[in-house]
């Protein structure tokens, strides 16, 4: 049964002033602030090196921010919470090679006293299955393509059945035909289990074709150059989504904005003049 | 038994005949007491080891090897474990650590003779003292090459820090742990006949020394076949059970994706 809720306008995720430096001093991320509504799918993008990683671990309480806080559903947050799940962009070193799928997918419901064996088991089986998986499961991940792989570990994070999916560049690893799959797939599961999603990642198309919402990070130390709300229809389509003027215009103007700052010392992008009608700019989201 | 006698194996069965062959004509044109001919090694052999004697004194060495290497093991692994997966433990115990695993294992047995005698728990100690360091090492360095994105999966996932050490550390460094292991064992090996040259009433350290002294040659010899078998059945032994347990691992590596 899949039922399309559509994204509430409640935040129930808010990044405030975040900033990370390492230990070394380095600043990673200088000024971070966003939000994310309830089933919206939000992308971050921006050049390589900008912090996306530090900023994704960060959100989700496994690094700790150096100033600003993150707060989910109001709370602030000091350690991974239980509803936000991380997906990793390198499957083959987060996936644990001694457990079966079904083994890897059952992982994380280790802690859940509240479930038999047998309901956890259910509980994986749903998860493998909404990943088309459903044949492999007493395979072991490196039996698997890579492709295949990336499902294994976004099952193992349906599994968890969190209220927020972080993915971090989940698909730069692998081939163009299977992305675009698995970029459908993660709509199919915002749709089917109303898990709000937060992706991080260099594709420009890819954030456009995904998000409700996306942020444009500028080159490092990052901060937020623009938030741009992305109107195209749902649901989206591989093929009509690409091609609507819409599409390209929001993606150009997403080019023209990381790309205008070379004068910061970022590598230079060789992309074409954004469109000049460039209506969406300064649109405030309601 | 089908697979000993395949083509491979031809070529290296026609190779260890070829070098008994030369032994034995080499032998028994030189006429030397001290290098007997294979056929003299191969009847003594059969005479001494397929008797009592091997009861006597194959039985022992077996046992003190085993029980010091299995002590080894778990003070290896246990330490290992804590010193690869703790900064804190690691600065604290490794200085001490790379100065004890400096000294030859052999170096140890005299002190071994005057705190614990010539029985079999001096042989165990010393053996426990020599092969746990490369079990302890290499389990170390297993459980702090493990990947961050497992452990940042576990602390994700809300495992305490116990549950995280057993359900993902310990295993993402059993490949590693195997590996010393199989070394940790060669050196129990070799620990085991040392220990009891130098100290023992029985064993076959000791059965091949006497023979030696006694000029029992061929008797000599016989009991260094004897170890180079029993080493090369527990080696393989090892190697069997540890592609058992590990299959995941060397699955794994067979394919690279």
């Amino acid at each position: 049964m899949s039922s399309t809720l559509a994204p509430s306008s409640d935040i129930i995720l808010d990044v405030d002033g975040l900033q990370k430096r390492y230990s070394d001093g380095t600043l990673a991320v200088q000024e971070i602030t966003l939000d994310v509504r309830a089933r919206e799918f939000v992308s971050i993008v921006g050049p390589s090196g900008c912090g996306k990683t530090t900023l994704l671990k960060t959100i989700c309480a496994l690094l700790s921010p150096t100033q600003g806080q993150v707060k989910l559903h109001g709370q602030k947050i000091s350690e991974p919470p239980p509803q936000m799940v991380l997906v990793f962009q390198d499957y083959a070193r987060s996936l644990f090679p001694w457990l079966t799928v079904m083994g890897n997918v059952m992982f994380p419901l280790r802690r859940r006293k509240d479930l038999s064996p047998a309901e956890k088991e259910q509980a994986a089986q749903r998860a493998i299955e909404a990943v088309s998986l459903t044949r492999f499961a007493k395979h072991y991940p490196w039996q698997l393509s890579g492709g295949m792989q990336q499902r294994v570990a976004i099952a193992r994070a349906v599994a968890f059945r969190p209220e927020i999916m972080l993915l971090d560049e989940p698909f730069a690893s692998v081939d163009a035909l299977t992305r675009a799959d698995l970029e459908d797939l993660t709509l199919q599961l915002r749709d089917e289990f109303g898990i709000t999603m937060l992706l991080v990642t260099h594709d420009i198309d890819e954030a456009v074709y995904l998000s409700d919402r996306v942020f444009v990070l500028s080159a490092p130390p990052s901060t937020v150059l623009e938030q741009i709300r992305i109107p195209l229809a749902q649901p989206r389509d591989q093929v009509r989504t690409r091609s609507e003027p819409g599409f390209l215009e929001l993606r150009n103007h997403i080019h023209g904005l990381i790309g205008k700052r070379k004068d910061d010392g970022m590598k230079s992008f060789v992309l074409p003049e954004a469109a000049p009608a460039l209506t969406l700019e300064g649109e405030t989201v309601p | 038994m089908q697979r000993l006698f395949n083509r491979g194996n031809a070529s290296a069965v026609a190779t260890v005949v070829i070098l008994l062959a030369a032994w034995q004509i080499i032998a028994s044109i030189m006429k030397s007491v001290y290098v007997p001919p294979v056929s003299v090694i191969a009847a003594t052999f059969v005479h001494e080891w397929f008797s009592p004697t091997f009861g006597q004194q194959a039985v022992p060495s077996l046992y003190r090897m085993i029980v010091g290497y299995f002590f080894a093991s778990v003070v290896g692994i246990t330490i290992g474990i804590m010193i690869g997966s703790s900064k804190p433990m690691y600065r604290l115990l490794d200085p001490v650590l790379q100065f004890l695993r400096a000294i030859p294992p052999t170096a140890i047995i005299p002190v071994g003779i005057l705190l614990i005698g010539i029985g079999d728990q001096m042989k165990m100690v010393v053996i426990a003292f020599g092969s746990m360091w490369p079990i302890l090492i290499n389990t170390a360095d297993g459980a702090r090459l493990v990947p961050t994105e497992r452990l940042d999966t576990a602390r994700n996932f809300g495992l305490t820090r116990f549950e995280t050490l057993l359900r993902v550390i310990v295993p993402s460094a059993t490949p590693m742990i195997a590996a010393g292991m199989r070394t940790g064992l060669s050196i129990a090996f070799i620990m085991i006949v040392v220990s009891e040259m130098i100290g023992s009433t029985d064993g076959l350290g000791y059965y091949i020394l006497s023979a030696q002294r006694t000029f029992a040659i061929p008797e000599m010899y016989g009991g260094i076949v004897l170890i180079a078998i029993l080493g090369y059945l527990l080696n393989t032994g090892f190697v069997w059970a540890e592609h058992r347990v590990l299959a995941w691992h060397y699955g794994q590596t067979a394919r690279p994706v």
